[in-house]
């Protein structure tokens, strides 16, 4: 089986998680396919996430923690926090809920790196940022109001 | 394929025995909305794809972007596995197939 179409059947049947828990797929990537030109161009978290996650529901879950100051001086460049206690290679996707297209990444994490990662995302106004954990062929998500004092889109 | 030229940043230290990675890309990470000041132009969209870390060869971080990550993109990771002497490599391109990779040696 060719990887794109392992990866496309592992997202909807979660086989591929179970593949990847018995350590057959590392460092082989978990989900990644080409770059999602729709899903970030896409012009709501709504869409976004309905292309991003093929449709799949998304749990909101104490699991995943999204970490950031409730106001940020500057939307360009917002740095926040993300922990999960959620095992195995995970997939991190981004979401600036304000910005005119809100999807602002995804992050493949190998194990080791467990469950962490800092970065620095872009908000054009005060709004959500959500981070959507995808383990195990589940989606799990955290969201975090932010106040932004001066946006970072324009 | 066009190198960057900018300046990179990245650095591994060890703390509380755990290898803390950070990097940081010097890119402009234009999102095609914003208008030049002085000339009353729209700047084109430019901005970082993927980038790939890996550790003594092994991926660590696979990531795609798009332009909603900040100017001068920030990634910090925490290494549970790595120790001193270990090398940490990330490589990046762009939507203009300009590229570029880093390596340091964690300390």
């Amino acid at each position: 089986m060719r990887r794109r179409d392992l990866l496309k059947a592992g997202l909807a049947t979660g086989s591929l998680a179970v593949a990847a828990k018995a350590g057959l797929l590392w460092p082989v990537t978990v989900l990644a396919s080409d770059w999602p030109a729709d899903g970030f161009s896409a012009m709501s978290v709504e869409n976004a996430m309905a292309i991003l996650f093929v449709g799949a529901p998304i749990e909101q879950s104490a699991r995943v923690q999204l970490e950031a100051k409730a106001i940020a001086e500057n939307g360009a460049s917002v740095p926040i926090a993300i922990r999960t206690d959620l095992s195995g290679p995970l997939l991190l996707t981004l979401f600036s809920a304000s910005n005119p297209t809100p999807a602002v990444g995804r992050f493949e994490l190998a194990p080791q790196l467990g469950g962490q990662l800092d970065t620095r995302v872009k908000m054009a106004d005060s709004g959500d940022i959500i981070a959507v954990v995808t383990a195990d062929g589940r989606h799990f998500s955290a969201r975090r109001h932010i106040q932004v004092a001066a946006g970072g889109c324009g | 394929m066009a190198r960057h030229k900018a300046e990179h940043k990245m650095a591994a230290r060890m703390k509380n025995g755990v290898a803390e990675v950070k990097v940081l890309l010097s890119h402009p990470m234009e999102t095609g909305n914003r208008t030049d000041p002085t000339t009353g132009l729209k700047v084109p969209r430019h901005f970082i794809r993927e980038l790939v870390c890996d550790l003594n060869g092994e991926t660590l971080l696979q990531a795609q972007w798009s332009w909603g990550m900040a100017r001068n993109p920030y990634v910090a990771m925490r290494l549970a596995e790595a120790g001193p002497g270990d090398r940490v490599r990330c490589r990046w391109t762009d939507d203009r197939g300009v590229e570029d990779a880093m390596e340091v040696v964690v300390t």
